[in-house]
């Protein structure tokens, strides 16, 4: 990302540019403390504390297998997503129907980020989380569609019309994460990097 | 509550952690810990409170960052400055120093906004786009910071108007 792509040189930045700037900027943090943070160590911490044993490493017979981090890599982008559905999905958004299916669908996210993230998904159960997501952000562009035909005031239109844009942008982001995800699980030319528990 | 209530219910306690403890971590520093280290602690901290009472907590997200927020304002009192948040850093780069902030030196553009973000905003101001971007609602701020919504509404409503206007700042300054 360059430099220049923060300093938009417009003379006014809108609401959601901040909130965009901000999600980026919050997800790249993320992702630094992701290499730092020692999500093992830190659980067995609190494991000792209460004299008890961590569970061993992320789940089972799959300690160590994050080669490359590419689980990592995409819980990372799932948790930017996640960040721009909750500033997309925030209260006063025109349309409240749209704004509950951007809600579901970032619950939707965070289970799959979870789920990733304790090796506790199966390639079934992320397929229709998946699927799910792609459900709500289809049926939230629609929602919006069709309230953009109403005769509202130009203001409103205009947060619906930016709206679209997110959500059409998301939607198309969903592609590229749904095949990161499988490919995690193996159903993709690639071979399986983690493996994740098949129930 | 509205952030993802029986999701995050049903995450054992396990998964919930290596989901979630980065955003905490990031959350504290974002109200303005100075030491990244120290973020992690209370993280560390507010997810160890958590455990034994797992069970009975019914919005984890929200139950965390009640407890790292208590905790911060506890080690900013405790360190003989001020009063609880006004005395947190006003500036990103005192972040900088130490093990993963560290890496937002190298991460130019981050700092950019993080300057403009945290540097900008008075700490309860902070302190609420800190739990906004975290998805919680004013509503939901109101209850956790103890603060009224309408309080809540019009301290994100001025962080805002002057995140605009310092970024449109940034971009006539690089024109």
């Amino acid at each position: 990302m360059s430099r220049q792509r923060w300093r938009t040189g417009a003379t006014r930045i809108t609401e959601d540019q901040v909130n965009t700037m901000v999600a980026r900027a919050r997800a790249n943090i993320a992702v630094i403390l992701g290499d730092v943070l020692d999500d093992e160590a830190g659980l067995a911490r609190i494991y000792a504390m209460h004299g008890q044993q961590a569970p061993a490493g992320p789940g089972p017979g799959a300690a160590g297998v994050d080669e490359g981090g590419q689980v990592q890599a995409v819980c990372d982008r799932i948790a930017m997503l996640e960040a721009l559905l909750a500033q997309a999905a925030r209260p006063g958004m025109p349309s409240n129907l749209a704004g509950m299916y951007l809600g579901m669908a970032r619950r939707f996210l965070f289970e799959l980020r979870a789920g990733l993230a304790g090796r506790s998904l199966s390639a079934e159960d992320a397929f229709r989380l998946l699927t799910s997501v792609r459900h709500d952000l289809r049926e939230a562009d629609n929602t919006l569609r069709r309230e953009q035909q109403l005769p509202l005031g130009e203001a409103v239109l205009t947060r619906i019309g930016e709206l679209r844009e997110l959500t059409s942008d998301l939607a198309g982001q969903m592609d590229a994460l749904a095949e990161k995800v499988m490919r995690l699980f193996g159903h993709s030319d690639t071979p399986s990097v983690v493996p994740v528990p098949q129930h | 509550m509205s952030v993802l209530p029986e999701t995050v219910a049903d995450v054992d306690f396990v998964a919930f952690y290596r989901a979630e403890r980065r955003s905490l971590v990031r959350f504290v520093m974002f109200l303005g810990c100075a030491d990244a280290d120290m973020a992690e602690d209370i993280a560390q901290t507010a997810f160890a409170r958590a455990f034994p009472v797992w069970g009975t907590i019914r919005f984890p997200q929200a139950w965390l960052r009640k407890v790292a927020q208590n905790e911060f304002i506890r080690h900013c009192r405790a360190a003989a400055r001020e009063t609880s948040l006004e005395a947190a850093p006003e500036r990103a780069d005192r972040v900088a120093g130490v093990s993963a902030a560290m890496a937002l030196e190298q991460q130019a553009d981050t700092r950019e906004v993080l300057d403009a973000v945290i540097a900008s905003l008075p700490p309860k101001q902070r302190q609420v786009m800190d739990w906004h971007w975290d998805g919680f609602r004013d509503a939901e701020i109101a209850s956790q910071i103890g603060d009224s919504a309408a309080a809540v509404r019009k301290n994100r409503s001025r962080a805002m108007k002057k995140l605009r206007r310092s970024l449109a700042q940034v971009g006539r300054d690089a024109k």
